[in-house]
């Protein structure tokens, strides 16, 4: 949820960037959660709103967030609309109970100025899937057919058999004998199901799996699952602005029905196809236009140097002014600990305590005040670099034997020069291992922004966390590792070239350590 | 030249040094030797200020020592301590030069003060260019009296200049030192745990104990005129292993 959260927050910020290039042409922005499903709507919703006037800005803001986060976003105009689902709206968003009509939720929503399309034709929720071939046989269509069935092997994810409205539930509405139920990994299932092992288990009623392994979803004959009906979420005023824009969306009311939404997808998930080009197939042949051959996604070499070219500049910019900001007042902030002992020891422990918050929770609190974005993310990377050089500031003053602080104070030094000309150069090796310490901590963490908006080496991991997808995390994951590597390798060589070279000889090189 | 008058110093509720009054007059030289904890070593810490006293007061050269005199009076004063104390991350040569550099004296004046100081102590200019680890224990000495006396001061404190030495290089440095204060016609208050460095680099020796002066004089007076049982007992010990 942490993670979903700063992902939308993530999302914002290229929104509001967004916003200050927009000038004066009309700028739709369509938002996303984190998965497919999400991804491949808000495309088709985006190529349809470009297609209704060629001077309209039309961007995809991917993968905000889960959905307090995007909703957030679009009640607060950095998205203009989302693709949702009613159940969503009804529990998570309004927060009423039971079935909800989409009339109802019409009527609640135009109270915070959010208009709501009619459902686009397919439901995303729990299904009971068997193998098609299985249904077949045995004659099932529904969940009722399935409770008259004896000798079932049934297997359901964990999830689904921990939730008080999951499998217990449904089991009572229709009476399915409970006994002889597995539990087993959702990932797991579909192969279970494939070979046999098992007859029946849960699925989400789009998933593209369902198309991959052949299978039925049984009907929900007793109304037991929530209904959750894709529509479209906009903001009232985009489409006061946009109106043809926001008309032609809401034209996608009953375009889309479940087997095309799996099939769409499988084309994305099973078939490797970019999201965008999911989206221009579906309109070409809702167009009645011939197949059109998808781009397929380039190769992870490719992708790596994609991502070192297009992520690059701003994660290492990320980095540097982070880690600069953070010696910049680190170094003053240590010597200041180091000469009023009580205060320092306060502020040793603030910035011990800051390190312990996790990373995105603390990126996150940054949101409500610099909004998503580099300010923010450039705020949680500072404070992360800030202890390790501060602390090690403290450490290095510290290691300084009283013997040569009394000589430089005996020699008639004042104050600073005895901290300049002495102090700091002595503490000078243990400072640079702490600003090390930082700048490689800093180009880990500088992921974590991509969950905030912020870009970087991180968007990819956090689009590829999302679809459970290694080839994408690891075309995020491999650039930061060896810019790891290389920071490391430039601190190795400063370490040679700035620290005085008396200081690493004998004792008084391993003092500073 | 150095005038202490009822100074105390205590950590605590013990006395490092208890009221004490000592002067050392001009070109004087005068050895502090006692045993360990005796509060020899904060005589010369009250002197350059970097202890403020909890009783009495110091002056040096007619100046009370106090915060808005100390930098000026550090800088008339030569400080060694053992092994040098000089500073690893600067050669042997930017160690001594480093005061003067901060009080802007010209370049050439710098060099020549140097070459100046290197003649008196000994040392020639390539193992100036070197840096502390890379010189022996002798040699750093050397460079820590060089640096004392950059800027020409009136008043030398050192404390156990020869601690760190072993005896061969202890006895040459020894008659270095007592040539180069007869020579330079310095005031020098002098720290030794040894009764015979006292005595040979010493006119005076102050005998002190437990924070107090048992007795002042030459050695020949604590020899043969002891104030107290412990003259007798402290000149004993250190004579013992020689007799």
């Amino acid at each position: 949820m942490r993670v979903a959260l700063a992902i939308a927050a993530a999302a914002l910020l290229t929104a509001a960037s967004a916003t200050a290039a927009g000038g004066e042409r009309m700028h739709l922005r369509i938002g996303s959660k984190r998965f497919t499903e999400s991804y491949i709507l808000a495309e088709i919703a985006a190529a349809i709103a470009r297609g209704t006037d060629p001077d309209l800005d039309v961007s995809h803001e991917q993968g905000l967030g889960g959905t307090a986060l995007v909703y957030r976003a679009l009640k607060e105009g950095s998205i203009d609309a989302y693709p949702e689902y009613t159940g969503t709206i009804a529990e998570a968003v309004l927060h009423v109970p039971g079935r909800a009509d989409v009339a109802g939720l019409r009527s609640a929503l135009a109270r915070e100025g959010v208009g709501i399309t009619d459902p686009l034709g397919f439901e995303n929720t729990y299904g009971i899937a068997v193998a098609a071939k299985f249904a077949l046989g045995r004659h099932l269509e529904t969940i009722s057919d399935l409770a008259a069935q004896a000798g079932m092997k049934l297997g359901f994810s964990h999830e689904f058999l921990g939730r008080s409205d999951g499998f217990p539930a449904l089991a009572a509405r229709y009476g399915i004998p409970t006994a002889h139920v597995q539990a087993l990994d959702h990932g797991l299932a579909y192969e279970a199901l494939a070979r046999g092992a098992i007859d029946v288990t849960d699925v989400y009623s789009t998933d593209a799996q369902i198309e991959r392994y052949k299978l039925k979803v049984l009907d929900d004959d007793r109304g037991f699952f929530p209904s959750y009906q894709a529509v479209f979420l906009y903001r009232e005023d985009a489409s006061r602005r946009m109106p043809a824009a926001i008309r032609a969306i809401a034209g996608l009311a009953g375009a889309i029905d479940n087997r095309t939404m799996i099939r769409l997808n499988a084309r994305a998930e099973v078939d490797n196809r970019t999201f965008v080009s999911v989206a221009a197939e579906f309109l070409q042949s809702r167009a009645g236009g011939g197949e059109r051959t998808a781009e397929l996604r380039p190769s992870l070499g490719r992708g790596i140097l994609d991502t070192v070219r297009n992520e690059g500049p701003r994660h290492v910019r990320l980095v540097v002014l982070s880690v600069l900001l953070a010696t910049l007042v680190g170094i003053p902030l240590g010597v200041w600990a180091r000469w009023t002992r009580n205060a320092g020891r306060f502020v040793l422990a603030a910035t011990s305590v800051v390190q312990t918050v996790p990373s995105l929770a603390l990126l996150c609190f940054f949101i409500p005040l610099f909004g998503t974005g580099p300010i923010a993310a450039l705020a949680a990377l500072f404070l992360y670099a800030l202890l390790p050089i501060t602390r090690n500031t403290v450490a290095g003053l510290d290691a300084i034997p009283p013997a040569l602080r009394e000589s430089a104070a005996a020699l008639g030094l004042g104050r600073w020069a005895q901290l300049f000309r002495v102090e700091l150069p002595l503490a000078s090796r243990t400072i640079l291992a702490g600003i090390r310490t930082s700048a490689v901590i800093s180009v880990g963490t500088a992921t974590l922004a991509a969950f905030i908006g912020a870009g970087g080496f991180g968007a990819p991991i956090s689009t590829g966390l999302d679809l459970d997808d290694t080839r994408l995390i690891l075309e995020g994951a491999i650039p930061a590792a060896l810019l790891a590597l290389l920071v490391e390798g430039l601190f190795a060589v400063l370490d040679r070239t700035i620290i005085p070279r008396g200081l690493r000889l004998g004792d008084g090189g391993r003092a500073g350590e | 030249m150095i005038a202490m008058v009822g100074v105390a110093k205590r950590y605590g509720d013990k006395f490092a040094v208890a009221p004490t009054t000592l002067h050392v007059a001009d070109r004087r030289s005068l050895a502090l030797v006692g045993p360990s904890g005796c509060g020899k070593s904060t005589i010369l810490r009250l002197v350059l200020g970097l202890l403020a006293p909890d009783a009495g007061s110091v002056r040096v050269g007619g100046v009370s020592v106090t915060p808005a005199t100390v930098i000026s009076i550090r800088r008339r004063i030569g400080y060694v301590i053992q092994d040098g104390g000089l500073f690893p991350h600067l050669s042997a040569h930017d160690n001594v030069a480093l005061l003067a550099r901060r009080l802007q004296w010209p370049s050439g004046r710098i060099s020549a003060r140097v070459d100046e100081l290197a003649a008196l102590v000994g040392l020639d200019s390539t193992t100036l260019r070197r840096y502390p680890a890379e010189l022996s224990g002798g040699q750093r000495q050397r460079v820590g009296i060089m640096r004392a006396l950059m800027l020409d001061p009136e008043l030398l404190l050192m404390d156990e200049p020869m601690g760190a030495l072993d005896p061969i290089v202890r006895a040459r440095l020894q008659q270095d030192l007592k040539h180069i204060f007869s020579g330079l016609g310095k005031t020098v208050l002098l720290v030794t745990h040894s009764l015979d460095e006292a005595a040979y680099l010493g006119d005076e020796v102050v005998l002190m104990r437990e924070g107090r002066v048992v007795q002042r004089g030459t050695l020949r007076e604590l020899v043969d005129a002891p104030a107290e049982p412990f003259v007798r007992e402290f000149v004993e010990a250190q004579r013992a292993p020689c007799a």
